[in-house]
């Protein structure tokens, strides 16, 4: 009974030498985040949009433009601290043509009017490293493009496929 | 107990994740880093170009042209070429349009007058190699010889054909022929089709 009574008051003390640990969460609002872009082109995500034209032969090398489809969102961003404005950069890669097998045919055919106007209108020149647009931090600019074939000529039957990279840089 | 190999991973990472200048490939991205932020997002296209084949012989549309020849008696079996009236031909004077556009390969243009013959309805005939077709761009859309079985092949280039040039009609004037009206609009063998044709 007493050896009882003693292990019990052991066990007491030594739980009360032992400093409780409180579970907890440390909020921290970072008032200086670090300067980003963001750049988000068509469906969003990780698909990469795309834009056909489906021709008929009674249109084809009329010289009337024809529409592709669908028309792509485009969304620029940029961010950074007041005290060191940046300008970002929109750039766009056309200069590897479409193909068909043997066959290709420039980007220099395909143009685009913008909705809002915020991201102009223009077409691609088949350079590596067009121009499109610059804004200062930190803004959000959206627009929403159009893309026309010049439809000019004819071309050998087939389906042409190409691809064109757009670049947000901020330096 | 702690595990130093995992921290030393997540280290690593953040140590790449923050280095400048970043370059990330997604086509909805962002971007952070202390140096130039760089995000690249990409737009395909498709063009479908259907196969085509246009031919036009004298008047757009689908208009038929009618080429007359009217000789003199003085000079009717001479020899001498006789030019076609002024109203023949989109054009006049015996001269018609002759587009050819197609993507599609060698295009072949034959026609159906090969031994036939233009009438009178009482049983004179002249056949259609009395009728003659120079072309102003022979060397690229000749014309088929009349009457015959000849054929001619559009210059291609690359898979493409796109020619045009002024076909002109004379006739032969080769011999004296029994006097009447032959052929006309379609009738008496007075038509020609023209066939354009890709492989």
């Amino acid at each position: 009974m007493f050896h009882s009574r003693s292990l019990c008051l052991l066990l007491i003390t030594a739980l009360s030498c032992c400093p409780l640990t409180a579970q907890a969460a440390k909020f921290k609002v970072n008032n200086k985040p670090p300067p980003g872009v963001m750049l988000s082109i068509g469906p969003g995500g990780a698909r990469i949009g795309e834009v056909a034209f489906k021709i008929k032969s009674r249109d084809l090398g009329t010289g009337v433009p024809l529409r592709g489809k669908p028309d792509i969102n485009i969304r620029v961003a940029n961010r950074a601290t007041p005290g060191n404005s940046r300008v970002a950069v929109l750039t766009v890669d056309s200069s590897v043509p479409l193909r068909n097998g043997p066959y290709i045919t420039p980007f220099t055919s395909i143009s685009w009017t913008a909705k809002k106007g915020n991201i102009p209108s223009g077409r691609y020149d088949g350079s590596s490293s067009q121009f499109l647009f610059s804004f200062s931090n930190s803004q959000e600019v959206r627009d929403k493009h159009r893309f026309y074939y010049d439809n000019t000529g004819i071309i050998e039957v087939g389906t042409y496929t190409g691809r064109v990279t757009y670049t947000l840089t901020m330096p | 107990m702690k595990n130093p190999c995992k921290h030393a991973l997540i280290a690593a990472a953040l140590s790449v994740s923050l280095a400048a200048p970043q370059l990330v490939h997604a086509e909805s991205v962002t971007a952070t880093g202390a140096g130039t932020v760089t995000a690249d997002a990409r737009v395909d296209f498709r063009i479908i170009i259907p196969g085509v084949l246009r031919f036009r012989v004298g008047a757009a549309g689908g208009g038929i042209d009618l080429i007359d020849f009217a000789p003199t008696a003085a000079n009717l079996g001479t020899g001498t070429d006789v030019a076609a009236t002024a109203g023949s031909g989109d054009q006049g004077n015996g001269d018609v349009t002759v587009e050819v556009l197609s993507n599609s390969g060698q295009i072949t243009i034959t026609h159906d007058s090969n031994g036939s013959v233009l009438s009178d309805g009482t049983g004179n005939t002249i056949p259609y190699t009395e009728i003659l077709t120079a072309s102003s761009d022979a060397a690229n859309l000749d014309a088929p010889v009349l009457g015959t079985a000849s054929s001619t092949t559009p210059t291609l280039t690359g898979n493409l054909t796109d020619e045009s040039a002024t076909w002109t009609y004379t006739y032969d004037n080769t011999l004296a022929y029994n006097s009447g009206i032959y052929g006309g609009v379609n009738t008496n063998g007075g038509r020609v089709t023209y066939t354009a044709s890709s492989p």
